[in-house]
């Protein structure tokens, strides 16, 4: 149902997506995480049909996504900076998008704004950012599209909404199971609710994975320099810390270590602590070299 | 919703704690396990990941499938989680009390004796 073929995108001199290339074939709900500027928005709006690709090919429903009704209609796009008419009403912003998507469920709609005790009669121009983008998130999913992008869904919201917003999304993704890529920063508080991630780095697909196996793609080794220091030497390290004398961590690929195959006596001293999503995703996408401690160091 | 917590992968939580609702008696051989979607809801998880824990308990023989009803607690389920439990994490326990003991430099007989001593007293095993 979305096939991209190493998409790329220029704006001016800046290389927004630069060969990102994945399929999706069935109903999911999947996170896309990457760090800012790593071309998550652009990806959307290119599948949303906004945006022509500068190379490689993005396929919505078997079809060129760019300005096509057809993507279009069956495509939902969630984002902050959606603008609307200045003075248009909730209630006429829920009826416009009833006419436009054809599974539109206005009862849904309906009963969600009356949950989060947002008033139909309000402008949405006049709604707090929180608000705004509780609303947004309401028309959107109510919207049953096939394909349902949500861009930073909970930006502004404060905790307790927030929560409610994750349960409300998975609640209608089990009703109406169908293709939703959340984009993020809350990854630590949404990941429960997911069965994939994609994680996009420099403008490219850096990994693709149902939700476990990126939680098991590094692990923690903990030990003595002396039995570190052979590891450390034969595989890439994502993180090294000491944590005082005679006791060092260090973040490897996991399918690496287990390649070494050590043995029992050499396994034995270590011990292996899985990371959290959060950390992983941090330990992956970050630059290489350097380093805070580095700069404040110099 | 129950709040789940750890770096382990959630099936893996999952299939824990449906382990330990048969270690505990609350579901019993030859009943209904939760499903998919019950577990979904209870964890507000991801249905997948919950189906994920459950298919991780029918590799073990611990759940299977009735074709059409869905899966029930098997008649060795309880069995087979003592006897995993009792390889892996008492093994496990054990590794970290003898560390323990060492840094204490409390002596193998010592340890041993500190153990008795807490099974007469506890007397009261699973």
């Amino acid at each position: 149902m979305i096939q991209c073929e190493e998409l790329t995108k220029d704006f001016g001199g800046t290389r927004a997506l630069n060969g990102c290339s994945f399929q999706i074939e069935a109903p999911t709900l999947t996170g896309v995480i990457g760090v800012n500027g790593a071309g998550k928005t652009t990806l959307f709006k290119i599948l949303a049909g906004f945006l022509r690709p500068s190379s490689g090919e993005a396929r919505v429903l078997g079809e060129p996504a760019f300005q096509n009704i057809n993507v279009a209609q069956n495509v939902v796009l969630n984002e902050g900076r959606m603008t609307f008419h200045a003075n248009a009403t909730l209630q006429e912003l829920v009826h416009s998008y009833g006419r436009f998507y054809l599974n539109f469920d206005e009862k849904l709609a309906r009963g969600l704004l009356e949950y989060f005790q947002l008033d139909e009669k309000r402008q949405y121009s006049k709604l707090s950012k929180g608000m705004a983008s509780t609303f947004r998130l309401i028309i959107t999913l109510a919207a049953r599209a096939p394909i349902t992008l949500l861009d930073e869904p909970a930006n502004g919201m404060d905790p307790t909404v927030r929560k409610d917003l994750y349960e409300v999304i998975l609640k209608d993704y089990i009703k109406v199971p169908r293709i939703i890529l959340i984009a993020s920063h809350y990854l630590g508080e949404m990941e429960q609710i997911l069965e994939n991630m994609l994680l996009i780095h420099g403008g490219k697909v850096m990994l693709h994975s149902a939700l476990e196996e990126f939680q098991t793609f590094l692990v923690a080794l903990k030990g003595s320099p002396q039995a570190i220091k052979p590891i450390e030497e034969k595989l890439q390290v994502y993180e090294g810390k000491d944590f005082g004398p005679g006791i060092r961590q260090i973040v490897v690929k996991r399918e690496a270590f287990q390649q070494l195959q050590l043995k029992e006596e050499e396994a034995g001293v270590l011990k292996t602590t899985g990371i959290s999503l959060e950390d992983s995703f941090i330990y992956l996408t970050q630059r290489k070299g350097g380093g805070i401690d580095e700069l404040y160091h110099s | 919703m129950k709040q789940l917590e750890g770096t382990e992968p959630i099936y893996l939580q999952i299939a824990d704690w449906l382990e330990n609702e048969i270690l505990s008696g609350h579901v019993r051989s030859e009943e209904k396990i939760y499903s998919q979607y019950k577990l979904s809801e209870i964890f507000g998880i991801n249905p997948a990941t919950a189906l994920k824990g459950l298919n991780l308990l029918v590799e073990k023989g611990i759940v299977y499938k009735k074709r059409g009803l869905g899966m029930f607690v098997s008649a060795d389920a309880l069995t087979i989680v003592k006897e995993e439990r009792r390889g892996q994490v008492m093994k496990e326990q054990i590794r970290n009390l003898v560390e323990e003991a060492k840094r204490l430099e409390i002596s193998q007989a010592e340890l041993i004796k500190a153990i008795e001593n807490e099974m007469k007293k506890g007397g009261k095993t699973l």
